[in-house]
């Protein structure tokens, strides 16, 4: 008896001490609004992701009666929250999510499918560019909606260029001949830093010009292998540009914030980023020299080489208990009709972040001389967006295999051939 | 007293520390070993694999590097700590003026955070604005710039050296509060007989100190396998993984790549790790004993 009270009383205590690890949810605010728990992968929104902040702010000076409850974490704690949350079935109402995991989710039941958000709004449907909607499709299943574009590629200090005789390269054999003239004067072609490892946006691209998107099923499928000689090849590029010192000499021990500032301090001819920097960077003494550039041709790639990287970042996605509650599913209809309608459009676009829709928009190109430089890459008709980041296609291992294969070639710890097996092999791993 | 030291209030006091270890102690390590037998990214159901995972192990270079790197700091550091920390607490232990803000200068470095530790490092140790390397190079010994961290190399060294640095006064404390439990009668005694202070120290002071030598070499064994922000710090791991430590490995694999089955089976091995190396240390001195007994 006095066995089973011990058994009991440690039962309970522990039962207690779990119980304590859950938490739960309310529809409304504590003054009356209906309240939508956002998620967000920022610590701070207001000063880290000011666009999506603005945005925000507006949406609840419209809608007194909505109160968006943002709850900021960084990345990779956001990411491991959600799916431990995920586990106890405690997900937020909406949430940014990596675009692999969303999927995921999807397959679990977890999440809403907006399909009808879309259909009941057909202006917002047509004019979201179609790779921002069809990237979070999943057997008819609209899983998600892009949080933002994500626009990268290669920034450029034209100053640089122009007193060094150079002219804004085109092709890979030009961006070669830039960085051995800038090598040998010491200036670093283009800034990257190692030790944040997904900092390899440019070259993703550069991966898009070597029929990434025409193997990448195969490859995943077991059909074809992705150390072919295309992406080996590729490799051999990156590896000509290493042998050329087109990158930083400490690029194993500087993170991509290093590499950044090095740019806009005008220690470096080109950046590998997207548009979250332009603000930096037009803040900088480099902001009024600088441009935007979608990367190199190569006479040896792969398909269509004028590709441009105007894509869906990680999706917003809705928890899909959110349809059991008949207001909190209206309020969130109406936070996204607002997010992807003109007025939150040109709140982005205010904020340096470019339109995901065919609506008009202006810049003030005087205000915002770089932004304005990214804009007019994106709407030149020369060029074909890739329909998604290559690393957003494939699982969380196999991306960082992508980016352990880039950097792994640009720090010469791998050689070509050996940079596509590592990924070969995360891709085995996961059959 | 007697009535209330009955069986059940013994229990009912003991219940809640008890059910605080079981959940956050116990249930973890038995949770953590069930996800190493699956395929698991967090999400939805984990699908249950059998030993796929360790036999993966075998075959992952990176873990090969991780383990390589983890057992280079540990008997680097071991090497350098122990007999440092030692040195120290005897240098320490002397009644001088001011000893005892050495003793708190010394012990600084245990309360900085291991993230500003690495940061500190980093402005030490990068090959290209660090002061070590800046310093050869001003004294023309560019030969001796050596890529201290962020190479394929010298990380694990470099490891193994600001986790000394970090450790040292911690450790010297231990082994101040172990000679201040022998008493002085015996250096006393030495000293009537004529002992040196060579052989007081080797014939009293060490073999008294043997459970401190055993206890310190345990903890430095468990600050190794814990080390984290540091390496997050001076190199996250890189180049490429080659200066992983188990810890780190683990963490990037579960968290970075979404691998929670196989970051599991890596902290399950750890832990195996650990403890074998804590056996070890423990369990030598008794079987030098057993064997001494049977040889005589």
């Amino acid at each position: 008896m006095r066995r089973t009270h011990g058994t009991v009383a440690v039962a309970v205590s522990t039962a207690l001490l779990l119980a304590g690890c859950g938490g739960g949810s309310s529809d409304q605010s504590d003054d009356g609004r209906t309240r939508i728990d956002f998620a967000i992968h920022v610590a701070n929104p207001q000063d880290q992701e000011p666009a999506f902040a603005a945005v925000v702010d507006a949406f609840e000076a419209q809608n007194p009666d909505i109160d968006v409850n943002l709850i900021g974490k960084e990345q990779s704690e956001h990411i491991r929250s959600i799916k431990m949350q995920s586990q106890s079935g405690n997900l937020p109402d909406m949430f940014w999510m990596l675009q692999a995991s969303a999927s995921e989710l999807n397959d679990a039941g977890a999440l809403l499918d907006l399909s009808d958000f879309l259909n009941a709004n057909p202006d917002i449907a047509s004019s979201l560019r179609p790779n921002m909607v069809e990237a979070f499709e999943d057997d008819s299943v609209q899983y998600g909606l892009p949080y933002q574009p994500l626009v990268t590629g290669l920034f450029y200090n034209l100053a640089l260029f122009e007193e060094n005789g150079l002219e804004v390269p085109e092709t890979f054999d030009d961006l070669v001949a830039a960085s051995e003239v800038f090598s040998a004067k010491g200036i670093t072609t283009i800034a990257q830093g190692a030790k944040d490892p997904y900092s390899v946006w440019a070259f993703l691209t550069m991966l898009s010009r070597f029929g990434y998107f025409e193997k990448i099923e195969a490859i995943l499928a077991g059909d074809e292998a992705f150390d072919n000689s295309d992406f080996v090849r590729f490799y051999e590029k990156i590896d000509l540009l290493r042998e050329t010192g087109s990158f930083p000499q400490n690029v194993t021990t500087q993170s991509y914030f290093q590499a950044v500032e090095s740019f806009t301090g005008g220690q470096a001819a080109m950046l590998d980023s997207g548009t979250w920097d332009v603000k930096k960077i037009e803040d900088s003494p480099v902001g009024q020299d600088v441009g935007f550039w979608w990367g190199p041709t190569f006479s040896d790639g792969v398909g269509e080489q004028n590709i441009s990287s105007v894509v869906p970042s990680a999706p917003i996605v809705v928890n899909a208990q959110v349809a059991e509650s008949e207001a909190k599913l209206a309020a969130i209809e109406k936070f996204l009709a607002f997010y992807y309608g003109p007025d939150g459009i040109q709140l982005m676009v205010d904020n340096q972040v470019p339109a995901m829709t065919d609506v008009d928009v202006s810049v003030d190109e005087t205000e915002h001389p770089v932004f304005a430089s990214v804009m007019e890459q994106v709407s030149s008709p020369a060029y074909t967006s890739q329909p998604a980041q290559p690393d957003l296609v494939v699982s969380e291992a196999v991306a960082n295999a992508m980016y352990d294969s880039i950097y792994g070639v640009i720090n010469g710890t791998y050689d070509p051939q050996q940079a596509a097996v590592v990924v070969q092999k995360a891709i085995d791993n996961e059959r | 007293m007697k009535w209330f030291s009955s069986r059940t209030n013994k229990v009912a006091l003991i219940a809640p520390t008890l059910a605080v270890y079981l959940a956050y102690i116990v249930a973890p390590i038995f949770i953590a070993a069930y996800y190493s037998l699956t395929r698991f990214s967090g999400i939805g159901q984990p699908q249950f694999i059998g030993l796929d995972n360790y036999h993966r192990l075998l075959d992952d270079p990176l873990f090969a590097i991780a383990l390589k790197n983890t057992v280079i700091v540990l008997v680097v550091t071991l090497a350098l700590l122990i007999p440092g920390a030692f040195g120290l607490a005897l240098l320490m232990r002397r009644s001088v003026r001011g000893m005892s803000a050495v003793r708190a200068i010394n012990f600084s470095p245990a309360i900085i955070a291991p993230i500003l530790v690495g940061l500190i490092w980093v402005f030490i140790l990068d090959p290209q604005i660090g002061l070590v390397n800046n310093v050869l190079r001003a004294v023309g010994l560019e030969a001796l710039a050596l890529q201290w961290i962020g190479g394929p190399d010298l990380t694990p060294f470099s490891l193994a050296i600001v986790q000394s640095w970090q450790s040292l006064g911690y450790i010297a404390t231990i082994f101040i509060a172990g000679l201040t439990l022998i008493p002085d009668e015996l250096y006393e005694a030495a000293a009537l007989d004529g002992a040196s202070g060579s052989q007081k120290l080797f014939h009293i002071t060490i073999p008294l100190l043997n459970e401190t030598f055993k206890m310190s070499t345990i903890l430095v064994i468990t600050l190794v396998f814990k080390i984290f922000e540091t390496v997050l710090q001076l190199t996250n791991g890189g180049p490429n993984h080659l200066s992983e430590l188990l810890v780190t490995y683990m963490y990037n694999t579960t968290f970075t790549a979404g691998e929670y089955g196989y970051g599991m089976s890596i902290a399950v091995t750890t832990l195996a790790i650990t403890f074998l190396a804590a056996a070890v240390i423990l369990g030598l001195p008794a079987l030098r004993r057993r064997l001494a007994r049977t040889e005589s």
